[in-house]
């Protein structure tokens, strides 16, 4: 059942008319990419790649996982074809879960041709790089992270989409660059040591800041994958006791 | 089959069902009350989707609330009319089959069965965007249907559907109820219920009011004066020969208009008399209705009662 519901909120989320929309946004993305590479002071491919990858992609990706995110329920509430889903044999436990991967894999696979959009336009990368290679592993755990805490936002509050854009675009790219400790707080900052892209201290601090790499990774790969493991993890269990526990049903149906 | 014991339901500080206790056998019950009387709140109770407040609610001696094995014996047709719009009512009957556990071969075939019943086979293969609400509520019910199950519950089921609809509708709801299967159908046009069962929930602002046979309720309404508004251009002939029924209590006759307002605390009596004004004596009447046929006038006839 759980392949079924997996399967049918996949095809949903990546209906034609959305593909071709994130298609767009691919190719805009890597227009922008070869643009910023031809004017970019350093012109090793892999730096400009190191630089611009996490400036764009990785934004892109964050974007798509607010948005399918809140495909998940939040969209099924609001249209009120949640019923159909919660008066069915399944447990509620295996509807977010289904729903909740069908909705990482979408955020992944439109960040993908992101990915090789970007990679194709900057000159002497192309997708089958070893950098490229990194990003799509740590792209795929990010999928997974943004998706289960941007989906449990939209349980718990209205209005989610907007507070899920201000954690991605605010939180996550100011904290990943502070000294101290609050670097650790970012889904980020674990998300970029997997990456592992080269980074240039020659360029300016604003590109440096984009990238989050104002101060370089202070994580290990094997810290980054056990945070970003574990983070997962509790996600999807906690998506499943809270969308278990409580009550669903569209706001204004409530006599 | 459904049991429910002290249930109540708050939204916030709204109480949207208030302490009620009932049982709903086999057959068609009809929940009947005006709009936010709880009707939709006792159907999602039992649905499971949402929790009393207090109290209890049983389906088959459980509780529904994430009880998900047991929604293979509900059936649910809600009030809302939204769909998966893209799909077409096949692709949507199929889905919902396939949410039920069914394989892709056995749900092709029980989604074609039940949109045969439900009259749809021929107009179900585009998409659901363009479909008429008679069409929608057909469509809904295929999709509470396709699993055969114990329990149908129908909110709000003959909105929107036309005379010969409803009549197919009803007579398809006849035919569930004979099979033993328990049907709950909520409605707030009296009319419909009637034709439809007479065992009746009579719920008003989150209060069960009556319970029980419609005859029976029916029959407490009447002890209580019943308004009848006659038309006629004769208006003070006729007010002169109801005057000395024994069974009319008042009559009067309104200002500048061709009505007489009579008030019986016999109704059936009252109705039967009347071809005799007419027949015996020559006297012309348009048209009569009573004001106190409607939902509204039972209700308040049973919170005075």
């Amino acid at each position: 059942m759980v392949g079924y519901l997996y399967t049918s909120a996949l095809k949903d989320f990546l209906r034609p008319m959305r593909v071709l929309g994130w298609l767009v946004v691919a190719v805009v993305v890597g227009l922008l990419a070869m643009f910023l590479s031809q004017n970019m002071a350093l012109r090793a491919p892999l730096a400009q790649y190191g630089q611009i990858s996490p400036t764009l992609t990785y934004k892109v990706m964050a974007l798509a996982a607010a948005i399918f995110a809140s495909n998940v329920v939040s969209q099924e509430v609001e249209q009120k074809t949640i019923v159909y889903l919660l008066t069915r044999p399944i447990p509620r436990a295996h509807i977010i879960l289904a729903r909740t991967l069908a909705s990482a894999t979408a955020t992944f696979l439109v960040t993908l041709m992101t990915v090789f959009a970007v990679s194709i336009m900057i000159r002497d990368v192309g997708p089958f790089n070893a950098a490229v290679m990194h990003d799509i592993k740590a792209l795929a755990l990010a999928s997974l992270a943004y998706t289960g805490l941007f989906t449990f936002v939209t349980l718990i509050i209205n209005k989610a989409m907007i507070v899920n854009l201000m954690f991605a675009f605010g939180w996550e790219l100011a904290v990943v660059n502070m000294t101290g400790s609050a670097y650790y707080l970012s889904i980020n900052s674990y998300v970029l040591t997997l990456a592992n892209h080269v980074e240039s201290p020659e360029y300016k601090a604003a590109t440096r800041f984009f990238a989050g790499q104002i101060l370089g990774p202070r994580i290990s790969d094997a810290t980054a994958y056990v945070v970003l493991g574990t983070l997962i993890l509790a996600l999807m269990g906690l998506l499943m006791y809270w969308f278990s526990k409580f009550e669903f049903v569209p706001r204004e149906d409530t006599e | 089959m459904i049991e429910f014991e002290n249930a109540s339901r708050w939204y916030g500080e709204v109480i949207g069902l208030n302490d009620i206790t009932c049982s709903i056998p086999t057959g068609i019950t009809a929940l009947l009350g005006q709009n936010g009387a709880g009707k939709s709140t006792m159907i999602r109770l039992v649905t499971g989707q949402l929790k009393p407040t207090t109290g209890r609610v049983l389906v088959r001696g459980e509780i529904p609330f994430g009880t998900p094995d047991l929604y293979r014996h509900l059936g649910y047709c809600p009030e809302i009319d939204n769909f998966y719009e893209r799909m077409t009512g096949r692709q949507f009957v199929r889905h919902m089959g396939r949410l039920a556990g069914f394989t892709a071969t056995e749900t092709k075939r029980l989604a074609d069965e039940s949109i045969e019943i439900v009259g749809m086979s021929d107009r179900c293969d585009k998409p659901i965007l363009g479909y008429s609400k008679g069409m929608r509520q057909r469509i809904k019910l295929a999709q509470a249907m396709i699993h055969d199950p114990d329990i149908i519950l129908l909110d709000e089921p003959l909105n929107g559907l036309d005379p010969v609809g409803r009549r197919e509708f009803m007579d398809l709801l006849g035919k569930l109820a004979a099979r033993g299967k328990t049907i709950v159908v909520s409605s707030h046009i009296l009319f419909e219920v009637e034709q439809l069962t007479r065992s009746i929930l009579l719920l008003h602002r989150g209060r069960l009011l009556a319970t029980g046979d419609l005859g029976a309720i029916r029959d407490l309404i009447d002890k209580h004066p019943h308004r009848i508004t006659i038309q006629t251009p004769q208006t003070r002939e006729v007010a002169s020969h109801l005057v000395t029924l024994p069974f009319v209590l008042n009559v009067s006759l309104p200002e500048h208009d061709q009505t007489v307002e009579v008030q019986t605390r016999e109704p059936d009596q009252f109705y039967s008399f009347l071809p005799t004004l007419t027949l015996e004596h020559g006297l012309s009447i348009q048209s009569f209705e009573s004001p106190d046929n409607n939902l509204e006038s039972i209700f308040q006839y049973l919170v005075e009662a």
